[in-house]
């Protein structure tokens, strides 16, 4: 009987359950699909850069999935918060007709169970499908093509979708529950009557708060922008910001409010007086969601806009920073330099190269550990082994055929000078402070004096770990050069498409795989270097924006139902304006102005807020690119500016069917 | 006098083939200037029905109702609005009044909602809060005052846009017996001094004693009518009592 009665409110109840429904299967559709992009089989396969990258960006998916679980799992229990305000009367009947409070209870979580049972599944299918579009995107993305695009459904991600609803069920159901004990029958009954008391505040009060509030966001942003992202600050800063960020919200309305009585021409033209009151009730009952979305907002800006900065980005930089196609390099050995080896291996590669350069680079046993001695170093730990390998020299002819063939800057040396390339962000600044102070370097009894105090920033060379990676090449007069013993041969050059790179570089790995995984070898493509590129800062730059725009719709989903559950509470006030012969247009009207403040309140601090904090983000990043931050937050900007349009529009019809159905004329 | 509303033969039913239920048959009365009428009835009298269709809440099945000639049974939309706001002011049972609003500002919005002058919406909302000695309650927001100021305030609302038919449906029915006195009082100002003309439904022969007329409706059909003339509120009472017994009176056939 009871289970009879579950599935005849449900039934009756769709409309109400509508929009529960709809976030919950949204919510397990966005969490799959999150949690299944890595286990698609090519995206494992991403190079270099996942084995590098691999096991932090599992953690850090681990990571965001549980965010994200934390952020759904508040969404969901304000829809549901939404369905028991809109049958409060009913519970008050079975209350009246002697059902005890258990049995009620049991009566709706059976509603949300099979609510929600329903909600997984429809989730599941429609993730499923997500999670397949999500994985075309990120492999063209990051592998360049979606060739190794495959149909896959991942029980993993299943799993854990499964298991972290089933937690949120729970909690969703111990909170009704608990509301459900908690009420009284008069409450229930009289749900539709119950008069909001609204609290005045003082006036002298909220206009001192408001100014303090004033006073800590600029002190804030001030501090952020002139410290940067310094840990011993951030404590203030943040601080500063959320008290700001508080107080804005809790006095904003009363201060508007204060300004608009003032101007009596505005205050009292139509239903003005009635919709600006609306909004301070409104804000003054839910400025805590108010500050809760004006953070999430914050969030996804933020991510949003260092996400797509970073992306968008990537391009240029990519193509800025590998000059070749192809370098190949491995120890010396005579007479087998890198074209004459692949000849005798049967690669084509003198037939297929547009222009190249074969150089020879030589060491001593100078390390770079003497190049540095007595100063302080700034690597990663995986770095440090660096520090005893011996320095790359180069004769000042080679260096210039390499320049040449990438169109980069020449030198020009006398014959005791030199000078160091270096543009690795670990030592460029160590390279820098030798020049400049100890200057003199002995290289195979010949004293050489720098021509410059500041180190070359070319490239030399593509490499498979970071971009910029050159620790420190000397270059040298050719006289001296000669005397030194080769180390290794140098090959760079250049391809006339895209194909004929891929052609050789397959050619190569059939030939030279071993030579390579053995170590004994180097060569690798311009392609490649580009894939690992992505496939590092590309991810991580994805995972930004799709996260940005799961907490974007997050918060609009929630500033929607705020606005339409507000509206079905109000609607006997509308009521009353209707029958004081406030016309449907007026009515539209001061609906229109509600929503459109609701939903831009928390956007204009989370604007503010976000715009300065990604600026501060992004410089931190500007070391990997060169990132042209006004542009990039445009694109971010136009983006939520669109999923906002939708949300609003979706919004204000939905709120003016609230009035036709209750007959409001 | 001129005639101000004019009920020609209206007809309300609800219900569809199977039962049908008349809830107005073929009532006509007509209400003038200055008038205080009084709409007597019990509970599923019709008299609620009535009213709502006098005020274009509700629409008739048949009949007219002509205010100061012209008829609003054939208003539709932005007109009927336009016409209840220009026209008529309500007083309702629960009050009504914009929880988030304060007195001052629930009365000044039916000002502006009509595009009242902005300067001369101050003085307007003086006028009638003197007459109803409103003015130090003005200020409070409507969970600050009791259900009688609240019920005064809203009837300066449906007053203060000098309306040419004021409605007022059971205006105490959730009043306490002292808060109630004051209100009728406040209404039969506003007749005599503000020349208002007020139709109030009723059930309670003490309220009804404040009317000028009294209608009596029993089953959707207009039963009787009395008219105070010179008579004292006493007297008018009585004869109320006499009319309610009678109605009630009827009753005792059904046993």
């Amino acid at each position: 009987m009871t289970f009879n009665l579950i599935l005849k409110n449900v039934r009756r109840s769709m409309k109400d359950y509508a929009i529960y429904f709809l976030t919950l299967a949204l919510g397990v559709s966005l969490f799959y699909a999150f949690n299944s992009i890595s286990s698609q089989p090519d995206l494992n396969n991403l190079n270099y850069a996942m084995e590098l990258f691999g096991d932090a960006l599992v953690t850090y998916i681990g990571l965001l999935s549980k965010f994200i679980a934390v952020i759904l799992a508040f969404l969901i229990i304000y829809a549901n918060q939404f369905i028991m305000k809109r049958r409060k009367k009913e519970m008050g009947i079975y209350m009246s007709l002697g059902m005890n409070k258990w049995k009620i209870s049991s009566l709706f979580v059976g509603e949300t169970f099979l609510v929600g049972i329903l909600a997984l599944m429809v989730g599941l299918g429609i993730g499923f499908l997500l999670s397949q579009g999500i994985s075309i995107v990120a492999l063209k993305l990051f592998v360049g093509n979606a060739a190794g695009f495959q149909l896959m459904f991942s029980a993993a991600a299943m799993k854990q979708t499964i298991i972290s609803f089933a937690l949120i069920f729970i909690i969703v159901m111990l909170f009704n529950t608990r509301t459900i004990m908690n009420i009284k029958l008069v409450d229930l009954l009289t749900a539709n009557r119950k008069n909001q008391e609204l609290k005045v505040p003082n006036k002298l009060i909220t206009l001192l708060l408001f100014l303090l509030s004033l006073v800590s966001l600029v002190t804030g942003i001030t501090l952020l922008l002139f410290y940067g992202l310094n840990k011993d600050k951030m404590t203030w800063i943040m601080g500063l910001l959320v008290v700001g960020v508080i107080l804005f919200y809790y006095t904003v309305s009363g201060v508007i409010i204060m300004l608009m009585k003032r101007n009596k021409k505005t205050y009292f033209t139509g239903l003005n007086a009635f919709s600006f009151r609306q909004l301070g009730s409104k804000m003054q009952t839910n400025f805590l969601v108010m500050i809760v979305l004006c953070g999430l907002l914050f969030t996804s800006l933020v991510v949003l806009g260092t996400g797509f900065s970073t992306t968008s980005s990537m391009n240029k930089q990519a193509k800025a920073s590998t000059p070749f196609d192809l370098t190949i390099m491995y120890p010396y050995q005579k007479n087998i330099a890198p074209l004459n080896r692949a000849d005798r291996d049967g690669i084509k590669l003198r037939k297929s190269l547009k222009s190249y350069a074969q150089t020879t680079l030589y060491k001593t046993t100078m390390t770079y550990e003497d190049l540095f001695e007595g100063q302080k170093l700034n690597l990663a730990k995986a770095e440090q082994k660096m520090l005893q390998s011996h320095i790359n020299f180069i004769s000042q002819t080679d260096f210039n055929k390499q320049m040449r063939l990438s169109g980069q800057k020449q030198i020009q040396l006398n014959p005791d000078q030199y000078i160091i390339n270096a543009n690795h962000e670990g030592t460029e600044k160590n390279v820098k402070y030798f020049l400049q102070h100890n200057g003199t370097l002995i290289v195979g009894h010949k004293t050489l004096t720098p021509v410059s105090d500041k180190q070359f920033k070319n490239i030399i060379s593509l490499s498979n770990s970071t971009i910029t990676n050159d620790m420190g090449t000397v270059i040298i007069p050719d006289q001296v050069a000669r005397t030194l013993k080769p180390d290794s041969y140098l090959l760079n050059g250049k391809f006339p498409s895209i194909k004929v790179e891929g052609q050789v570089y397959e050619a190569m790995n059939n030939k030279w795989i071993e030579h390579s995984l053995n170590g004994s070898m180097f060569y690798v493509t311009n392609s490649v270097i580009k894939d690992t590129y992505f496939g590092t800062f590309g991810v991580i730059a994805f995972i930004c924006s799709y996260l940005g725009i799961v907490l974007l719709i997050v918060t609009l989903s929630v500033l929607s139902l705020q606005q339409l559950t507000e509206i079905q509470d109000n609607k006997e006030r509308y009521r009353t304006l209707a029958k004081l012969g406030a016309d449907k247009g007026m009515i539209n009207k001061s609906i229109f102005k509600q929503v459109a403040f609701y939903f831009v309140a928390p956007l204009i601090m989370a604007v503010i807020l976000s715009s300065f904090t990604t600026r501060v983000v992004l410089d931190k990043l500007e070391p990997f690119f060169e990132i042209s931050i006004a542009q990039n937050m445009i694109v971010s900007y136009g983006i939520i500016l669109a999923l906002y349009a939708v949300y609003f529009v979706a919004t204000y019809q939905s709120a003016k069917q609230i009035i036709v159905e209750n007959n409001i004329k | 006098m001129s005639t101000i509303l004019k009920v020609e033969n209206i007809e309300k039913v609800y219900g569809n083939r199977s039962s049908i239920t008349h809830a107005l048959n073929n009532i006509s009365f007509e209400v003038d200037r200055e008038d205080f009428l009084g709409i007597m009835g019990a509970s599923g009298s019709g008299k609620s029905t009535l009213l709502n269709c006098i005020s274009t809440i509700d629409t008739v099945t048949a009949g007219h109702v002509y205010v100061q000639g012209s008829d609003i049974t054939t208003l539709k939309g932005n007109k009927l609005s336009k016409f209840r706001r220009e026209k008529l002011g309500f007083i309702f049972q629960d009050y009504n009044l914009l929880d988030t609003l304060t007195a001052y500002e629930n009365i000044s919005l039916a000002l502006s909602i009509i595009n009242y002058p902005k300067n001369k919406i101050h003085e307007e909302i003086d006028k009638v809060a003197n007459a109803l000695n409103i003015q130090n309650i003005l200020h409070k927001y409507p969970y600050q005052m009791s259900g009688g100021q609240q019920q005064r305030i809203a009837a300066a609302r449906a007053i203060v846009t000098q309306p040419s038919l004021l409605l007022a449906d059971e205006p105490t029915g959730a009043l306490d017996s002292k808060s109630a006195k004051m209100l009728l009082k406040s209404l039969e100002i506003l007749n005599k001094q503000q020349q208002a003309t007020i139709l109030m439904v009723t059930h309670d022969a003490y309220n009804a004693s404040f009317c000028k007329r009294i209608i009596f409706i029993k089953d959707g059909k207009i039963f009787n009518e009395l008219v105070k003339g010179s008579d004292d509120r006493q007297t008018f009472f009585n004869r109320i009592m006499e009319v309610v017994a009678l109605l009630g009176g009827d009753i005792s056939d059904d046993f």
